[in-house]
């Protein structure tokens, strides 16, 4: 542990409270979150929160090494929100696709009906 | 002393601007207003703190850990909120021609998505169609002009 004064301790445990409430404040909108986008930008929130957490954990036990995990955690998030968004957009774009060909088709059957 | 108040003046903003962010996030009805709030604790929020924990920790190599951090940061999060951007408005059915401009007098854009996305057709991306069949069929038109070419 690092030997902080009482002030200080203090401080950096209450900086971690604020977060974790913070944390389930925007877990809340995860859960509520009318659409896929809300529920992924909600994700990203939170990764950038945890990561602010660990880094203030990282000083008040005085272990540096926390912070390479900081970093770390910041790419895996990153990662995983882009590539959640790129799945759902071509998810969307195949859907679109199909609605496309679909109609084309009927108004193939029409014509043909028509002759 | 007067290193940890600086210090904690920084976190105490970036405390502040992480509370706005999750009141913004509450507030605002849509999710491209939301994005906005989301992306200045991203930006913003993160700087004052980790500033903050670099005057804690001086000239050191957990300070250079951190400078990296935010460096990360502020290259990921914008790249991040144009995807997620990019596909509120391509799954957007209600009104496709909202973002297409605000002011008066200009032409509607086209509607997204087109025929391609990024060199790509569409129907490629689509489930229920025969990839294969597609392949083959491209290969025999590429033989064709091939053998045509020489003939």
């Amino acid at each position: 542990m690092n030997n902080l004064p009482g002030i200080a301790a203090g401080f950096f445990t209450g900086c971690c409270i604020l977060l974790g409430i913070l944390i389930l404040a925007v877990m809340i909108r995860t859960i509520l979150g009318p659409k896929v986008t809300d529920r992924i930008m909600a994700i990203n929130m939170i990764g950038t929160l945890v990561m602010t957490l660990i880094a203030v954990i990282a000083y008040l036990i005085d272990e540096s090494y926390l912070l390479d995990i900081c970093l770390i955690y910041a790419a895996i998030s990153f990662i995983a929100v882009i590539i959640l968004s790129k799945v759902y957009t071509e998810r969307y774009l195949a859907d679109k696709a199909d609605e496309k060909r679909l109609e084309q088709e009927k108004e193939q059957q029409k014509e043909e009906n028509g002759k | 002393m007067i290193q940890f108040i600086f210090a904690a003046l920084f976190m105490i903003s970036g405390l502040v601007i992480f509370t706005l962010e999750v009141f913004g996030i509450y507030s605002l009805k849509y999710v491209l207003n939301r994005m906005h709030a989301a992306a200045m604790g991203d930006t913003l929020g993160i700087l004052f703190f980790m500033i903050g924990l670099i005057i804690l920790y001086g000239f050191s190599w957990s300070s250079l850990k951190l400078v990296l951090v935010i460096a990360f940061f502020w290259m990921a999060s914008p790249a991040a909120s144009h995807l997620l951007c990019q596909l509120e408005v391509f799954s957007n059915t209600d009104n496709p021609k909202k973002y297409a401009t605000d002011r008066p007098g200009e032409p509607d854009l086209p509607d997204v998505p087109e025929t391609t996305w990024g060199g790509v057709p569409l129907e490629r991306f689509s489930i229920h169609h025969d990839v294969q069949a597609q392949f083959e069929e491209e290969e025999r038109r590429e033989a064709g002009t091939h053998h045509a070419g020489n003939g």
